[in-house]
């Protein structure tokens, strides 16, 4: 068997950066990259030279990123590593550099996630295999029909769907970082452009360009830079599972989230009342009902009405998507799961500002991507 | 029909079977270990890793019930605009698929009505001959 991360060193997050989300621009990648990782090292009050180690997440830069815009730092001759894992490539990074941090190969490391607005050359459809009609089912439609089926289901409404969509921009339009910052009423939501099933554009995630930088240290690496550990947050849980065959037409996102947050939650040790704060992957409205409820935070068809009591929001019960969420603060991809950990790490130290969760001590982050794979992570203020 | 043929011929065929013989079947896979799956492919089982020989091709007929259905407005396909119908069928194989619709409007469809394969031109080939891909009906005449 192999070991969980809690059993080996303790690894915490020192330092956040991110570039705004938003659309695409004429900045290059190496801009995004750069004011992210300089804004993470000025958070962890360090020098970029104190960083033994890189993980580099993007999804559709394509090959040697991360150098190109590393050497910009002044070059150390330290580790680079690329990482992509389709939309929890910045999770991925990030689970890389703590497992870096656990195993006492480096004191302190650096994760960062970047990704402009460029076409995505996706492996999966190279395998041979001719489908049907997936080519006509993308993500959006995927997701517009299992919000029809929870809709027939639990006998749920669209607007009661659409009011993910409501609360997210309510949360981004308080976030600095995120691609759309603009309140919305259920109407704007509802009367939005159509894009599949019951989804308007304002309940489908906008893809744009940004950065997300995240640095961990060991305990070691605490002390040797003299890093504030009042501010140090630690990673009490980090998995990554993989999609296996379920039951004929079962929701396989839901039930590869139902399993991964599940372990996640016992390595960590903590039960899902425990949690303040929550990042989920919500691409789309539906999402984040059916994570809540693979989750445990309540039974099947009843998220809805958790929404409803405002037991989602700030201040709620647990704060779901305070950053926005994917809906709202957006999803360049290889940046999303690391402004997930960037977002969490704010909260459980008390810098949130205007979306702070009251007395936030525990966190959860969680990114699935295509294939479809599964990357969670559980954050706690010591 | 012989001047039909199929789109992706690895997938269906326009050819029914033996028990719905005027509908197109579509080509699945059973593998030894009792999977069984859809689209065709012989890499390895999904479910036992088992490959090659153990896996044996199936057609299944054409035909099933809706669990789920959405109208699209947005095409990604040049040769498909917007809007189409899309459902998730359970097929009585058991089989759980995604395909088109030969519908225009939703408001015809409920969930768990009774679906059948058709098939729907969509071009001529260079010789002439018609190109045909695999659509679900609410028709049961063909």
């Amino acid at each position: 068997m192999g070991r969980i991360l809690k059993e080996l060193r303790p690894v915490y997050v020192v330092g956040i950066g991110l570039h705004r989300y938003q659309r695409a621009s004429e900045k290059t990648y190496v801009e995004l990259g750069l004011t992210a990782i300089r804004e993470a090292l000025q958070d962890a009050k360090i020098e970029w030279e104190a960083v033994e180690s890189s993980y580099v997440g993007t999804a559709k830069l394509g090959m040697a990123a991360g150098r190109a815009m590393l050497r910009h730092l002044g070059t150390t001759g330290t580790s680079i590593t690329h990482i992509e894992n389709a939309s929890a490539t910045g999770s991925s990074a990030f689970r890389q550099a703590c497992i870096e941090i656990a195993g006492g190969f480096s004191d302190v490391a650096l994760a960062v996630g970047v990704d402009k607005v460029d076409p995505m050359p996706r492996a999966f459809e190279k395998n041979g295999i001719k489908d049907l009609a997936s080519d006509a089912i993308v993500p959006f439609t995927h997701f517009a029909l299992l919000a029809h089926d929870y809709m027939s289901r639990y006998g749920v409404t669209d607007e009661q769907i659409a009011q993910v969509a409501v609360k997210n921009h309510r949360n981004g339009a308080l976030n600095p970082y995120a691609h759309r910052q603009k309140e919305r009423t259920l109407d704007e939501v509802l009367s939005d452009d159509p894009i599949s099933g019951s989804f308007t554009r304002l309940q489908c995630c906008p893809i744009g360009e940004g950065a997300s930088a995240v640095i961990v240290a060991s305990e070691e690496g605490i002390k040797r830079f003299g890093i504030d550990p009042s501010r140090a947050i630690r990673v009490s849980a980090s998995v990554s599972r993989s999609e296996r065959v379920y039951e004929p037409g079962a929701g396989f996102d839901a039930e590869l989230t139902r399993e991964t947050t599940a372990i996640a939650l016992k390595e960590a040790d903590i039960t899902v009342k425990e949690l303040d704060v929550i990042e989920f992957h919500d691409a789309f409205t539906i999402e984040e009902l059916l994570y809540v409820e693979s989750l445990g935070l309540c039974g099947p068809g009843q998220a809805p009405h958790l929404l409803a009591e405002g037991a989602m929001d700030i201040g709620g019960q647990v704060a779901v998507s305070p950053s926005g969420g994917l809906l709202a603060m957006g999803h360049p991809t290889g940046p999303t799961g690391l402004g997930q950990i960037a977002e969490v790490t704010r909260q459980l130290r008390h810098e949130a500002g205007p979306r702070q969760q009251p007395k936030a001590r525990t966190g959860l982050a969680h990114m699935v991507g295509l294939g479809s794979v599964c990357v969670v992570h559980v954050l706690q203020r010591p | 029909m012989i001047d039909q043929i199929a789109l992706r011929p690895s997938v269906f065929s326009i050819r029914g079977t033996e028990e719905l013989p005027d509908r197109p079947s579509l080509k699945g896979c059973q593998c030894k270990c009792g999977y069984v799956f859809f689209p065709r492919q012989y890499f390895g089982c999904e479910s036992c890793g088992r490959f090659g020989d153990d896996i044996e091709n199936i057609e299944m007929s054409g035909r099933g019930k809706i669990r789920e259905f959405a109208t699209v407005h947005r095409s990604q396909r040049k040769d498909l605009p917007a809007p189409y119908i899309v459902a998730t069928i359970v097929l009585d194989a058991g089989v759980v698929i995604r395909g088109l619709l030969d519908v225009t409007d939703e408001k015809q469809l409920s969930i768990g009505q009774t679906v059948y394969s058709t098939l729907s031109s969509v071009g001529r080939d260079e010789d002439g001959r018609e190109i045909v891909d695999l659509r679900f009906s609410i028709n049961q005449s063909n």
